[in-house]
């Protein structure tokens, strides 16, 4: 039986989906099988006419004018301009038997009509109206059409020149049945089984491929909102981007939103639209687009971006090597260069750039300077989200941190947060039993000193580890080597990793 | 294809409505806010309408069809004298003002008599560079009909108005408009405006779909914010440089000075000069910008 497996042909003697395609069909992970239906061809009453200047089409009514016309196109095909002026163009002649008449009917602008020229049923002749006017063409109200496309020709035409072909236009239309899948099914013959969608990245947008590239490193992209025009990702929404070329949203096309409200969001286009600065495009579906026109909204699809991320912050410069390797790219080690060592710098950053550069430097450290994290994702994820796009854990593996208060005398560090970001961080999860040692805190919309993030060095019952206390206070994790934090100077950063 | 609306409500969270519009690929033409509230013309494809319209319900707005937003509409009386003007014609103007039309009053140089009655050459250049035409006409029945033979050939969709009800043989006419001493505000006299923009409406409508089966290579709409960016345009609340019009754009700026501006904008991939006809306006000194048919640059 003939497949088509991502609209490859496939020879195969199987008929289940897991079988073909090695993937079982789930819930949240659906795939699309595209079944070809019945083919219609629809005529409709159109009729392209080329000329030696061009070619106009016109669309005609039903009538016993466009009888004649359909019957005797052949007779029409090479008929030459008897005269052209500033209101008509006349093809002539042939024999056109039908009633003369002497009266005279308005025209208006681009109708086609038959007529008798001289009043002669002999020198029948095929008129064009370029604008609204009053004539006796010799045939009674003998309109049967109105040139609907390419009417720049007819200020072409003049003496001498002639129609070449007339054609019947014919709209064929295939249509496709899509069908979602959800468990494992049986498929028909040339059924065609979709299971990922194809991404070419463009080189004109690095920040936001990046960041796209960022949240699809699993391999798939979720569905959060859908409508006639786009399908929308949340999953970065509040994640600040750069302004980059504006570039036209073609149908396929994927786009970042650079600023506003869903500044960070992820959208596919499904139909073509017009460029916006909000927006930058990263690249375009080039294979697998019946996938998110399909899906709904909480299921999601595999993606296969055409350029793989290059991003070796917080690896070992060993896993590096291993993958620039991989890569083609060359590998240079600076810092610390040890096996072991963490990397906190990589020159360029973006993979975009890295490749261009056919080189990365990486900058490592030793592994025991790198802060491990763990973070309340479940009891305070509003909390938890605001505190990944401060450090960048949101879009990296290794998130970084600028102390703004250190002191010796202090119990505790302070680092520098975002207000306008937490103006709507509202209160969660507060310290219970007062706030231990090592537990990351943020200030909470509820005090103006919203956004700022501490962690205490030792317990409190009163306090929480950004000064106030627990109605402000939200927690959102816990550093597990905290004790290293003692000493570091105000205005230095400071390197996190999940603790895995 | 694009079609003009405009969104009435608050002014808090107004932001999400412009960022949705955005998103939906439509274009922002004016913002106005009043204090708490704010009005945002703009354009949008009629089928992302209804995804927009979910999000202004719930921010207790509404979004209204603006018809002739995207239009310049010409009022054309036979004189500009106390004879023919000013209420039929201001009302008719203001009405249409109202669904978002960009009005001019004309009046005719010899409009004035039913038997010395002439349009040059010259004013009916000028009514077709309009997207549309009414002409208000007075009260006498055969006065109307001799006016209306002169105006036969104009292309553009017209709309006639006169004081009878009804006068047979004369196309696109509407009664009840005739000499007027006072402002059309009663309920019949508003019943009359009404059939005069529905009759418009119903003529703009078949030309918008006929200029839809032969696409323009770009949508006015768009040409009018690249000219705004590129040449600084962005017009006040008092003046708005750059008119739409349903195949264009109406730049009011001097011709010899502008034309050449005009015509290097860049629209996407094209320059603006190699995808339309520039010409001067036989008005005035303003810049006509009408835009070539996709099919027409296919052929080149």
């Amino acid at each position: 039986m003939k497949v088509f497996l991502n609209s490859e042909p496939l020879e195969t003697s199987k008929d289940r989906i897991s079988e073909i395609a090695n993937i079982e069909p789930t819930e949240k992970n659906p795939i699309v099988i595209e079944r070809k239906m019945t083919r219609s061809v629809l005529l409709k009453n159109l009729y392209e006419i080329d000329t030696n200047k061009g070619t106009f089409t016109i669309e005609t009514f039903n009538n016993r004018f466009h009888e004649f016309f359909k019957e005797n196109i052949e007779n029409f095909k090479g008929l030459e301009i008897q005269w052209s002026d500033r209101n008509t163009i006349n093809f002539g002649h042939l024999p056109i038997y039908m009633e003369s008449t002497r009266k005279q009917f308005d025209y208006e602008k681009y109708t086609v009509l038959l007529g008798h020229s001289g009043f002669d049923k002999e020198l029948g002749i095929l008129t064009i109206s370029k604008k609204g006017h009053i004539a006796r063409n010799g045939i009674e109200k003998s309109v049967f059409g109105k040139v609907t496309k390419g009417r720049h020709v007819l200020e072409l035409l003049s003496s001498n020149d002639k129609i070449e072909d007339i054609r019947e236009v014919e709209i064929k239309s295939e249509t496709y049945e899509y069908s979602v899948l959800t468990n494992d099914a049986s498929i028909e013959e040339n059924d065609n089984i979709i299971t990922k969608s194809v991404i070419e990245i463009d080189e004109s947008c690095p920040f936001a491929a990046e960041h796209f590239l960022f949240l699809t490193k699993e391999g798939y992209l979720e569905i959060d909102e859908k409508n006639v025009t786009y399908c929308r990702n949340n999953s970065l929404k509040g994640v600040s981007l750069p302004q980059e070329a504006d570039l036209e949203r073609s149908k396929g096309s994927i786009s970042v939103r650079n600023s506003g409200k869903g500044k960070g969001c992820i959208y596919i286009y499904f139909k073509d639209t017009i460029e916006d600065k909000s927006h930058s495009v990263i690249g375009k579906i080039t294979k697998g687009l019946e996938l998110p026109l399909n899906l709904s909204p909480g299921q999601q699809f595999k993606v296969e971006p055409t350029t793989k991320r290059i991003n070796t912050l917080g690896l070992t410069q060993g896993e590096a090597e291993k993958i620039t390797e991989k890569m083609g790219i060359e590998h240079q080690r600076s810092g610390n260069d040890d096996d072991n060592a963490i990397i906190i710098e990589q020159d360029p950053e973006i993979t975009i750039d890295a490749i261009k550069a056919g080189k990365i430097t990486t900058k490592g450290v030793d592994p025991a300077l790198v802060f491990k994290l763990r973070l309340f994702q479940d009891k305070a994820p509003n909390s938890a989200k605001y505190f990944k796009t401060i450090s960048g854990l949101a879009t990296r593996q290794l998130g970084r941190l600028e102390v703004l208060i250190s002191h010796e005398d202090l119990d505790m560090i302070m680092f520098k947060g975002d207000a306008k970001l937490a103006g709507e961080l509202a209160p969660e999860n507060p310290p219970e039993n007062g706030s231990k040692k090592g537990r990351i805190g943020i200030t909470n919309m509820a005090s103006r000193q919203r956004g700022i993030i501490g962690v205490r060095f030792n317990d409190s019952s009163d306090y929480g580890p950004t000064g106030e206390d627990d109605y402000h206070t939200n927690c959102i994790g816990e550093i597990v080597n905290y004790e290293m934090l003692r000493g570091i100077k105000e205005g230095s950063t400071i390197y996190l990793l999940m603790e895995k | 294809m694009f079609k003009m609306y405009v969104y009435k409500g608050g002014i808090y969270r107004h932001d999400e409505i412009i960022e949705q519009i955005e998103d939906l690929g439509g274009i922002i033409m004016q913002k106005t806010p009043m204090q708490t509230e704010i009005d945002i013309v703009f354009a949008l494809e009629e089928v992302d309408k209804e995804h927009l319209e979910k999000l202004s319900k719930k921010l207790r707005g509404e979004i209204l069809d603006i018809p002739f937003g995207d239009m310049e509409i010409a009022i054309v009386a036979p004189s500009l004298s106390r004879h023919h003007l000013p209420h039929p014609v201001c009302d008719l103007s203001e009405f249409l003002r109202r669904y978002g039309s960009t009005t001019n009053i004309l009046g005719l140089a010899r409009g004035y008599g039913k038997t010395i009655f002439q349009i040059s050459d010259k004013e009916k250049r000028i009514i077709s560079e309009h997207d549309a035409a009414i002409f208000s006409y007075g009260i006498f029945k055969e006065c109307i009909m001799i006016k209306e033979k002169e105006i036969r050939t104009l292309t553009l969709p017209y709309v006639i108005c006169g004081g009878p009800k009804n006068i047979e043989g004369v196309k696109n006419y509407i009664g009840n408009i005739g000499r007027k001493s006072g402002r059309m505000k009663s309920s019949d006299d508003i019943k009359t405006l009404e059939n005069v923009k529905n009759m418009l409406l119903e003529m703009v409508d078949s030309k918008r779909e006929e200029i839809n089966k032969d696409p323009l290579i770009s949508p006015p709409v768009y040409v009018k914010r690249a000219l705004e960016q590129q040449l600084d345009l962005e017009g006040t609340l008092g003046d708005n440089p750059i008119v739409l019009h349903l195949d264009g754009v109406r730049v009011k700026k001097s011709f010899e000075e502008y034309s050449d501006k005009v015509a290097d904008v860049k629209i996407g991939d094209y320059r603006l000069g190699d995808i339309s006809t520039i010409t001067k306006s036989n008005m005035n000194d303003t810049v006509i910008v009408k835009m070539r048919t996709k099919s027409e640059m296919e052929a080149d």
